[in-house]
């Protein structure tokens, strides 16, 4: 008896932004980042196209690239190789002596074997939303300490497993659990290669019902190269310093740090988010998002050594050129013929910046010769690098001049 | 458990097959679509839909009073004798009319006769006049789905003008159970396939093809929110399975419209049925269930009384593993197998017994399986 009344009061906990997703509003406030002119103009919803992820126009290169389908696993059999491998997380804690559960997915990603008997498996997840959950009322429970985190597969077996640490602006949080158990690894493919265009597939366990776990669901690559604001409460959100590829498969929330498979059967994503607007009855359909597994491999080793990842900085503040109002163009004085790329808003004191004499109304327009066309590129280029590496950063100022800067990260 | 009010809106569309062939297509041998790691091969949707669309209908609800149209639903003709097509909807669709229209791909209208409906199973069965220039669905009532399958539905959403309408995704759950109450008894669980196929209210009843173009499930329901927000693409089908053994014994039990045809189902009693998945780590602990019961079903609430599974000694706790020596899966599994088995049946069941001392052996239980 006492079983079956604590059964009824076990509760699941609410959260309000359990997929980092953000409204309208905000997401069209966000567009208007820190500006020195103060126009805060609505930004169109247009200009969401403005990062197509194609090839930049401005390379004059209008010869289309033609490549031949390769030959590609049937749904069923990609599902098939990579579905043991994602696992539905129930993130825990007790509080006045109730349960309270925050259910999400993700999925197997590596493997240390112990030498005893025993492997150590490195599991993903997505960080955003396991945060939110663990600030409550105000108060932040420590994930390592007062969390709970069980991993359960759909062939039932489920184990206990610990909070290792997360990098906020990948959104991504690693856990691991040790068994005498051999786990199902997945095959991890690359992100850097995908094309618009090209078939993947999500699992992950929707609506945070275990009765849908693994839930399948199936799309094309939207777009690459996208922005992500990663939001850890209602308020707070961090723009994320790398890339995301946009896809168009049906996405709920709970299936956030699930799997994003090819057309090989490779993880070359982890689900993070879908937009989302609560204050219209017009909602957004598939439009989510997936962090690419390259930019994970580039920390995942640090975060599983320290518990989170130092990326190297530059010391500028940026806006995107693309976004800037005729204007807020004229006001920086923007040279006329350019239309992609980052300006340098402010430039620090005291930094890699300052030290290679960059100033602020200049226009970053690659990045080891790598064309940057906005922040995201000029973040996935410098995800790419370690603290410490000198790098050559080339500007376009207001009369069109060409500088190239070599800066020490 | 069950405290966040999840959205469910059935499909309120019908969507009706008609075929041309007469007598119901069976097909039992179907190969298996589980060979690993095999190459997507491209599929003709437009053949495939010419094949399909004459098996389907749009069903006319005329309400209470027989003149008023109070809705649109979806249909697939199953079967044809001599008295005419045999039309599977679902129960919501046919639910508070005593008049009903069948319209079919070819635009002609006809009457439909009622032979019955069951509302936990979601199933009415329509009859039309053998005139009707319809094709018989081919069925696949083999359980080959594999996640990732390619699936279509055929239906009516939303209004007549967008009947036929030709929707088309990806298998994305197979063996659900939809919770459409709080209740957990065996016979009100919605066991389905989810998929990512588009359907909307009007969608009801019609059906849902595999790339074979055989009919694999009945579009019912969809999932519109989870609680808090929302939600896209969570729709789902009832197998054909399960609805053609309803159907069937609907139909062979229709004596006249004053008498309706019944789904008769086999019962091992009303309790709670869980599956052990939906345990929590928290749940688990305070029951000291060991680790090693990954699958079954969990009783909860086993009323005083007689019953199939009180008579058999079996009680709150308890977890059944297996059933005649097949592994039960969970809930819904455990429910195919009963609705499998005539009444009268004796079956062995295998039971972890819950004790005081914590999880008995596997002991086997011999249960007479009796009559709903």
């Amino acid at each position: 008896m006492k079983w079956k009344k604590h059964l009824l009061t076990v509760l699941i906990a609410m959260s309000t932004l359990l997929v980092s997703g953000c409204g309208l509003n905000e997401w069209l406030s966000s567009l208007s980042f820190p500006t020195s002119s103060s126009s805060g103009s609505s930004v169109p919803i247009t200009t969401t196209s403005l990062c197509s992820g194609l090839p930049s126009g401005s390379s004059g290169n209008t010869t289309s690239h033609v490549s031949i389908a390769t030959l590609s696993l049937a749904p069923s059999s990609i599902y098939q190789s990579v579905e043991p491998s994602v696992f539905l997380m129930n993130a825990c804690y007790v509080q006045s002596s109730q349960e309270y559960y925050y259910t999400t997915s993700g999925f197997l990603h590596s493997s240390v074997d112990n030498g005893d008997g025993t492997t150590t498996y490195y599991l993903l997840s997505s960080a955003s939303g396991i945060f939110h959950y663990y600030q409550v009322q105000g108060e932040v429970l420590s994930m390592k300490e007062q969390g709970v985190f069980e991993f359960v597969f759909r062939n039932g077996s489920r184990y206990l497993g610990e909070y290792v640490g997360s990098y906020d602006a990948f959104d991504v949080a690693v856990f691991a659990l040790t068994t005498e158990d051999v786990l199902p690894l997945p095959t991890i493919g690359s992100s850097d290669d995908l094309l618009v265009g090209q078939a993947v597939y999500a699992i992950g366990t929707p609506a945070f019902d275990v009765s849908l776990i693994n839930t399948y669901v199936g799309g094309v690559v939207s777009g690459l190269h996208r922005r992500q604001y990663v939001y850890f409460n209602d308020t707070a959100y961090a723009l994320a310093d790398y890339s995301v590829f946009q896809f168009d498969a049906p996405i709920n929330g709970g299936m956030e740090g699930g799997a994003v498979v090819n057309t090989n059967g490779e993880i070359v994503g982890m689900l993070s988010y879908k937009y989302v607007d609560d204050t219209s009855d017009v909602t957004f359909e598939s439009i989510a998002m997936a962090v690419g597994m390259d930019d994970i491999a580039r920390v995942i080793d640090q975060i599983i050594a320290t518990g989170t990842y130092a990326r190297p900085t530059i010391g500028i503040t940026i806006m995107d050129v693309a976004l800037l109002s005729s204007q807020d163009r004229l006001a920086n004085g923007i040279y006329a013929s350019l239309y992609e790329g980052v300006m340098v808003s402010t430039v620090a004191s005291g930094t890699a910046a300052s030290r290679a004499g960059m100033v602020a109304g200049e226009v970053v327009v690659a990045f080891n010769s790598q064309e940057v066309t906005n922040i995201a590129s000029l973040a996935s280029y410098l995800v790419r690098t370690i603290a410490g590496e000198s790098i050559t950063l080339t500007t376009v100022n207001s009369l069109g001049i060409t500088k190239n800067y070599t800066v020490q990260l | 458990m069950k405290t966040m009010k999840k959205r469910w809106i059935a499909l309120w569309t019908s969507l009706m097959v008609v075929p041309l062939a007469t007598g119901f297509i069976v097909e039992t041998n179907a190969t298996a679509n589980t060979a690993l790691l095999e190459i997507a091969t491209p599929i003709d949707d437009a053949a495939l839909y010419a094949s399909t669309v004459t098996s389907s209908v749009s069903v006319l609800n005329y309400g209470s009073t027989g003149t008023t149209l109070q809705g649109i639903g979806s249909g697939v003709v199953y079967r044809q004798d001599l008295q005419g097509y045999y039309v599977i909807t679902n129960h919501h669709v046919v639910d508070g009319g005593t008049s009903f229209e069948v319209i079919l791909s070819t635009k002609q209208r006809l009457s439909a006769t009622l032979l019955g409906s069951d509302d936990d199973q979601d199933i009415a069965v329509l009859r039309l006049s053998t005139l009707a220039n319809v094709t018989v669905a081919t069925i696949d009532l083999e359980d080959t789905l594999i996640p990732g399958e390619e699936v279509f539905a055929i239906g009516t959403p939303g209004e007549i003008d967008f009947a036929f309408t030709l929707t088309k995704g990806i298998v994305a759950g197979v063996d659900r159970v939809v919770d459409l109450d709080e209740d957990v008894l065996l016979h009100q669980q919605t066991h389905a396939i989810q998929m990512d196929v588009a359907v909307n209210p009007g969608n009801s009843g019609g059906p849902l093809f595999n790339s074979q173009g055989k009919l694999i499930g009945i579009n019912s329901l969809k999932l519109t929110s989870d609680g808090y927000r929302p939600v896209q693409g969570l729709n789902f089908a009832l197998p054909i399975h399960d609805m053609f053994l309803a159907a069937e014994s609907i139909r062979t039990r229709y004596i006249s419209p004053f008498r309706l045809g019944t789904f008769v189902r086999s019962t091992l009693g009303d309790h709670q049925y869980r599956s052990i998945l939906e345990l929590t780590y928290h749940e688990r602990y305070e029951l000291g269930l060991p680790s090693e019961i990954r699958q079954g079903v969990f009783l909860q609430d086993v009323v005083d009384g007689t019953n199939a599974l009180t008579t058999a000694g079996m009680k709150d706790y308890d977890v059944i593993t297996s059933w005649n020596g097949i592994a039960v899966r969970d809930k819904v599994h455990l429910r195919q197998l009963l609705y499998a088995t005539t009444s009268s049946t004796q079956v062995q069941l295998t039971i972890r017994p819950f004790l005081e001392t914590g999880y008995g052996a596997a002991t086997v239980k011999t249960v007479t399986v009796a009559s709903a």
